[in-house]
């Protein structure tokens, strides 16, 4: 994985611990570190979606492009 | 005497009996001509002599070449949305009528198009396409579209139903998603500078520099395209400004024009040709409340089965307390009030960790709350199910997995790494006996 995992990793190693603890046999530490873990990558997914979240803007081109052009301004 | 020029036949009831009827003549005419094959659905070329469009919106027009010229009509429900200017070459479809009130023959035109101007840019397509071969872009690697886009950008026809269409689809797949939509001119002289522009939007509020400088994340897919039209309405995506600029994008362009069946050059230059506006919707936008309901599920999986697990091993403490208990072992009251005190400590972190695992399990519930109805029955049955399995999970399975308990040979238990040292014995308490070892090495986590 890399250093900032994208949501379909994150994701796709969330269900490989939750698979592992449902079968079961994992001792005190594993399970609190996988559950830890488990809990740090449902968070990180559900900030990848909180991410996605934002305005809707609608514009005509040039006011698309002015509107680029003001913060060099 | 005049009168008598014009009546050389005389005109006895048996002669005017044959005399036919304007009406059955010209009727009988229009049948002849509409029955004749070589007179229907012909392709004709030519120029346009004379072009009108009537306020019922059928165009009437004239049609000539150097030897003759004949008259034309479009009814409105095929009538092209472009006027053709006098003198334009063309190629017509139509088919010979007769229009009785006047006699007059005309041409039912059902479809008009320039000829010298589809040949011209038909050439400069495929010249565009054979340069896109050899230099390599048709053959570029595909980037994958992200599994969830942070920033859309739409670049499309402005207040157009393909517009609305993206709109309203990618705000029912995600209510809330950030979106930036140019709207720009798509067909006509000035689409090809207009979308390529978009792109170039497009492109920069991808640069992170520039997009943190406006406060959002950098676009990291974009959708290109318009709605369905004629040949000629669509060619902008056909032109080499346009292609040159989708295959410039820093990200992932879906290209999406026209309808189903229409492939334009910039259908093959981008990373991803969907059929349609609402097609690219589609494919860009995930639907937010699937990948909820996916992400519930695994929070309740994850807490279950870790809280399960949690009481397993708290169950086999207790276990290994009684077989203790029982076991022949010198200095039995040391070792009993350690083993009392390593059960409160292990019981204490298992019951932190069940409480923490309770914890979430309660708020999630309380989120579900908010959620579908049927979300949080589904949900209640599956704790339901966790709490069953619970009561009924067996200590003695849970040893027969393989755990053991660790003792000093003198009684001691042990239950930290700084109970024991390098070479001191133990014994191992198994489900079905205890074996003599001893401490190779020690590691502290």
């Amino acid at each position: 994985m890399s250093e900032n995992p994208s949501y379909s990793e994150s994701l796709q190693r969330l269900e490989a611990i939750v698979a592992e603890l449902e079968r079961g046999g994992t001792d005190l530490e594993a399970t609190v570190q996988m559950f830890e873990e488990g809990t740090a990558l449902l968070k990180a997914c559900q900030s990848h979606l909180d991410e996605a979240e934002g305005q809707l803007k609608r514009l005509r081109l040039n006011d698309a492009e002015a509107e680029l052009e003001e913060p060099e301004a | 005497m005049n009168a008598r020029r014009t009546c050389a036949i005389m005109l006895t009831p048996e002669v005017l009996g044959s005399a036919l009827p304007v009406g059955r003549f010209v009727l009988g005419l229009r049948r002849l001509l509409n029955e004749e094959p070589t007179l229907q659905h012909q392709m004709l070329r030519g120029e346009v002599a004379r072009w009108t469009r009537a306020r019922s919106g059928h165009v009437y027009l004239t049609l000539r070449d150097e030897d003759a010229s004949i008259d034309a009509v479009m009814w409105s429900s095929r009538a092209p949305s472009r006027d053709f200017e006098e003198g334009a070459e063309v190629v017509v479809v139509g088919s010979v009528d007769l229009y009785p009130p006047r006699g007059q023959l005309q041409l039912q035109v059902t479809s008009i198009h320039a000829v010298d101007k589809i040949g011209e840019l038909e050439a400069e397509r495929r010249q565009l396409i054979a340069s896109l071969k050899a230099e390599g872009v048709l053959d570029r690697p595909r980037r994958p579209l992200p599994s969830i886009p942070r920033h859309v950008a739409v670049i499309i026809g402005a207040d157009s139903a393909a517009e609305a269409d993206v709109l309203r689809l990618t705000e029912d797949r995600w209510p809330g998603l950030r979106r930036t939509v140019i709207g720009v001119l798509v067909q006509g002289d000035k689409a090809p500078e207009e979308i390529a522009r978009g792109l170039r939007v497009a492109a920069r509020l991808a640069d992170p520099v520039r997009a943190e400088a406006l406060g959002v994340p950098p676009v990291d897919v974009i959708i290109v395209g318009r709605g369905g039209g004629s040949t000629e309405d669509l060619w902008a995506f056909n032109l080499e400004r346009v292609v040159r600029a989708v295959v410039s994008m820093p990200v992932p362009v879906v290209s999406a024009v026209g309808h189903e069946s229409d492939v334009l050059v910039s259908d093959l230059v981008a990373d991803v040709r969907a059929s349609t506006p609402s097609d690219a919707a589609e494919r860009v936008v995930p639907v937010r409340l699937d990948l909820d309901r996916r992400q519930d599920d695994l929070v309740m999986r994850l807490e279950a089965a870790a809280a399960r697990r949690f009481v397993e091993i708290r169950q086999q403490h207790h276990l290994l307390r009684h077989r203790l208990a029982g076991a022949p072992v010198a200095g039995l009251a040391r070792a009993r009030t350690e083993l009392t005190d390593l059960q409160s400590r292990l019981d204490a972190t298992v019951d932190a960790h069940l409480n923490v695992a309770a914890r979430r399990l309660a708020a999630h519930a309380h989120a579900l709350q908010r959620a579908t109805a049927h979300n949080v029955s589904s949900q209640r049955t599956r704790l339901a199910g966790l709490e069953a399995a619970l009561r009924t999970t067996d200590p003695r399975k849970v040893l027969e997995r393989g755990y053991g308990m660790l003792q000093q040979t003198d009684g001691g238990v042990i239950g930290s790494v700084k109970d024991v040292a390098v070479g001191d014995g133990l014994l191992v308490h198994l489900v079905d006996g205890t074996v003599e070892a001893a401490v190779e090495d020690v590691h502290r986590t």
